[in-house]
C-alpha cells in the first residue's frame, strides 16, 4: 500500500522533470512572488516591533503624558498659537493628584559648533527630572541638577550621536558653541532606537533656565512630560488636563485647543496606521503578483496537459479514475509549491539581511513567515492547478485509437 | 457449454463533426466466447476503431447492450468504466503508448499504480513476465532505448501485468517491421492458446492469419466474406 503511494509519487515526479524548463518557470513565476509577499510581511512586522520597542524604550509607558504647545492634528504643524503654554499651567497640573510628575522644556532648533564643524540640531532646555520623565540618563558623565538651573550654567549633555556627528572625540569638559555662546560638555546621554527620519539621539539639553533666558528668551514652555501615578484612567486624566488648560487659555465652547495631548495609545497607534497602510498597499501588490504567478502556473499546466494528452489517456485507459488524474496534477503542483515555498521562504530571509544594511529596519524571523509562504504556495498553486486537472481527467482515452 | 465473454447487441455509435454527423456503427451484434482469437478486419473508416473503442470501455455506444463477462457495463459511469478496464481489459496499441520517462518495469507496472495496493508480488510477476518476452536484459530501459518490437513486448507485459480476461489489440504490428510482427504475433497465439481471449483488428490477412476466427467490417456492420 505504502509502496503503491511511492510508486504514485514517483510517477509524477518523473512526468514533472521530464519538462524541466516548463517545471522551471512554474517555480521561478510562485517562488518571486513569494519572495515579495514574505519580504513584505516581514518587514512589516520588523516596523511595528521597532515602533513598539522604540516606543518602550522611551518608557513612554502606559502611565505618562506628552503635552505639546500649539493645537492641530497628532503629526503635522500647529495651527494656534503656540506661546500659550507656560510654567504656571505647569504648576497647576502638579496640583493634580494622579499627577506624579511633570517635566516641561523650551526646545528649538539651533546652530551647534565645534571647531570646524557646524550643524543644525535640536536643543532642549529641561529640568533634572527630566532624567526620570524620560527614562533618559547619562552613559557618561552626569545630567544637570540643581545646581546648573540656579546659576544659568551654560553646561550641556550631549544626545548620543552627538560626538560622532560633530567629527571628533569630544571629551567631557570641552566646550561646544550654541548659538554663539560656548557651553560646556557634562555628560552623554546613553543611545536611543530611533524610528524614521526623527533621529532621538541627535539632540543637545542644557537647563531650562539657560535655554529660557540665555539662548531662546521666552517665557512659555513648549512641552511638558506628565507621569501619572499608577492605575491612572489616562481618558479621564486627559479629560481633566484639557479641561483645566482650556480654562486656563481661555477657550470656550468651539475655540480649538492650542495644546496637543500626546498618549502612548495615540502615538502607537499614529505610527503604526502609517505603518499600517503603506504595508496593506504593498501586500495588495504582492498578492497581485501571485495571482499573476498563479495564472502562469495555471497556463503552463494546460501546456503540460496538452503535450501529455496521450499519455493521460493511456493512464485512464489502463484504469486511472478521473479522480485519480485529478489527484496526479494536484500532487504535482503541491510539489512544486512546496519547493517554491520554501526557496521563496529561504530568499526572503536573505533579502531581509539585505535589506538591513542599507534601511535601519532590522530582520526578523518569525514561523509565521514561513507559514505564509507554504500557505499561499499550496494555495495559489492547488487553486490554479485545478481547472487544468479537471480538463486533463476529462481527456477521452478513445483519442488512443484515433490513429487509423 | 462455453461462456460469452463479450455480447453485443445492436449496438451503434453516430459522431458529429460540425454540423455533419456521421453513423460509424449501424448495429453491431458480436458474440466473443473465452478463449477465442477473433480478428475484426476492415479498410480505413470502416468503424473498426470505434468498435474496438466499445468493446474496451474506452466509449459508450449510443444504443445498443454489451455485456462484458456477464455484466451489463454501457451504462456504468467513467469511474466504474475505468475500474473494470483495470480489471479485466488489457490493451496494446500501434503506437505502443509506453510512458517516455519510465523504465520497460515502471511501464508494466503502471497499472497497477491505480490499484488499491502494489505487492512484491507484482514486481516479480512484471519482472517474471519480462523475461518471459525476452526482456529480461532491458527491464531498466527507456523505451526510447528499446526498438519497437521490444517496446511493443513491453506493452504486452503492461497489458498482462492485471492478469486480464480479455486482450484488446489494435494493430498491433502497424508499427513493426515483418519479423517483428511475426514475433509479437507468436507472444499471441500462445497467450490464446494459455486461455486469454483476444480481440485484434487489423487490415494486414497475414496477420489474422494467426488468428482462429476472422469477422469483416464494412460500413458499419459485419459482412460475410
Amino acid at each position: 500500500m505504502k509502496n503503491s503511494f511511492f510508486q504514485f509519487l514517483k510517477d509524477i515526479l518523473k512526468e514533472l522533470f521530464s519538462n524541466k524548463v516548463n517545471f522551471f518557470f512554474m517555480f521561478l513565476a510562485l517562488t518571486i512572488s513569494l519572495i515579495a509577499l514574505n519580504t513584505i510581511y516581514s518587514l512589516g512586522l520588523s516596523a511595528k516591533k521597532q515602533v513598539l520597542d522604540s516606543l518602550a524604550s522611551v518608557q513612554f509607558g502606559k502611565d505618562a503624558m506628552l503635552i505639546i504647545a500649539g493645537g492641530g492634528r497628532i503629526i503635522g504643524l500647529t495651527t494656534t498659537r503656540t506661546d500659550t503654554l507656560t510654567l504656571e499651567d505647569v504648576k497647576e497640573l502638579e496640583k493634580l493628584d494622579f499627577v506624579k510628575l511633570a517635566s516641561p522644556m523650551v526646545r528649538g532648533t539651533l546652530e551647534v559648533s565645534y571647531k570646524d564643524f557646524a550643524e543644525k540640531i535640536r536643543v532642549e532646555g529641561v529640568f533634572p527630572n527630566y532624567t526620570v520623565a524620560n527614562n533618559w540618563y547619562p552613559k557618561i558623565g552626569r545630567f544637570i541638577d540643581e545646581r546648573d538651573l540656579k546659576t544659568m550654567a551654560k553646561v550641556c549633555v550631549l544626545g548620543a550621536d552627538i560626538p560622532e556627528k560633530l567629527n571628533k572625540k569630544i571629551v567631557l569638559g570641552e566646550k561646544i558653541k550654541i548659538a554663539g555662546e560656548y557651553f560646556e560638555i557634562i555628560g552623554v546621554l546613553e543611545p536611543k532606537p530611533s524610528y524614521g527620519h526623527f533621529r532621538r539621539d541627535e539632540r543637545v539639553i542644557i537647563p531650562f533656565t539657560t535655554a529660557q533666558r540665555r539662548v531662546f528668551n521666552k517665557d512659555y514652555i513648549d512641552a511638558v512630560k506628565l507621569l501619572f501615578k499608577e492605575e491612572t484612567d489616562i481618558k479621564l486624566a486627559e479629560k481633566k488636563i484639557r479641561e483645566i488648560l482650556r480654562k486656563r487659555h481661555n477657550l470656550y465652547g468651539i475655540d480649538p485647543d492650542d495644546f496637543r495631548l500626546i498618549t502612548p495609545e495615540l502615538a502607537i497607534s499614529v505610527f503604526t496606521k502609517t505603518l499600517r497602510t503603506i504595508n496593506m498597499f504593498l501586500l495588495v501588490i504582492a498578492l497581485i503578483s501571485l495571482v499573476i504567478s498563479g495564472v502562469i502556473i495555471m497556463n503552463l499546466m494546460y501546456a503540460n496537459i496538452e503535450e501529455k494528452a496521450p499519455i493521460i489517456a493511456l493512464r485512464i485507459a489502463i484504469g486511472a479514475s478521473p479522480r485519480k488524474i485529478i489527484e496526479h496534477y494536484l500532487i504535482m503542483s503541491f510539489f512544486i509549491a512546496s519547493i517554491s515555498g520554501f526557496a521563496g521562504w529561504i530568499l526572503s530571509l536573505i533579502l531581509m539581511e539585505i535589506i538591513s544594511f542599507f534601511t535601519p529596519l532590522k530582520p526578523i524571523f518569525s514561523w509565521w513567515v514561513f507559514l505564509l509562504s507554504f500557505s499561499f504556495a499550496s494555495f495559489t498553486a492547488i487553486s490554479f492547478t485545478l481547472i487544468p486537472a479537471i480538463k486533463a481527467s476529462q481527456i477521452e482515452p478513445a483519442i488512443l485509437l484515433k490513429s487509423l | 457449454m462455453v461462456e460469452k465473454l463479450v455480447i453485443l447487441r445492436g449496438i451503434t455509435k453516430t459522431y458529429k463533426t460540425g454540423n455533419v454527423a456521421s453513423q460509424i456503427l449501424k448495429g453491431i451484434d458480436l458474440e466473443v466466447e473465452e478463449k477465442e482469437f477473433l480478428a475484426i478486419m476492415g479498410v480505413s473508416g470502416s468503424g473498426k476503431s470505434t468498435l474496438l473503442n466499445i468493446i474496451g470501455l474506452l466509449d459508450k455506444p449510443d444504443s445498443g447492450t454489451y455485456i462484458l463477462d456477464g455484466q451489463e457495463v454501457s451504462k456504468l459511469s467513467k469511474n466504474e468504466l475505468a475500474y473494470i478496464r483495470n480489471r479485466k481489459i488489457g490493451f496494446v496499441f500501434q503506437a505502443f503508448h509506453l510512458v517516455p520517462w519510465a523504465t520497460a518495469l515502471e511501464n508494466v507496472l503502471m497499472p497497477l499504480l491505480y490499484r488499491g495496493s502494489f505487492k512484491k508480488e507484482d514486481e516479480d510477476r512484471a519482472l517474471q513476465l519480462l523475461t518471459r518476452l525476452g526482456l529480461e536484459k532491458r527491464i531498466n530501459a527507456k523505451p526510447s532505448e528499446l526498438s519497437g518490437g521490444e517496446q511493443q513486448r513491453v506493452a504486452i507485459a503492461r497489458a498482462l501485468i492485471t492478469k486480464p480476461k480479455l486482450l484488446l489489440a489494435d494493430e498491433p504490428t502497424g508499427n513493426l517491421d515483418s519479423k517483428s510482427s511475426q514475433e509479437v504475433m507468436k507472444i499471441f497465439k500462445e497467450l490464446n492458446e494459455e486461455g486469454l481471449t483476444i480481440i485484434m483488428v487489423t487490415h494486414d490477412p497475414e496477420i489474422a492469419k494467426f488468428a482462429q476466427k476472422i469477422k469483416i467490417i464494412k460500413d458499419g456492420v459485419f459482412v460475410e466474406r
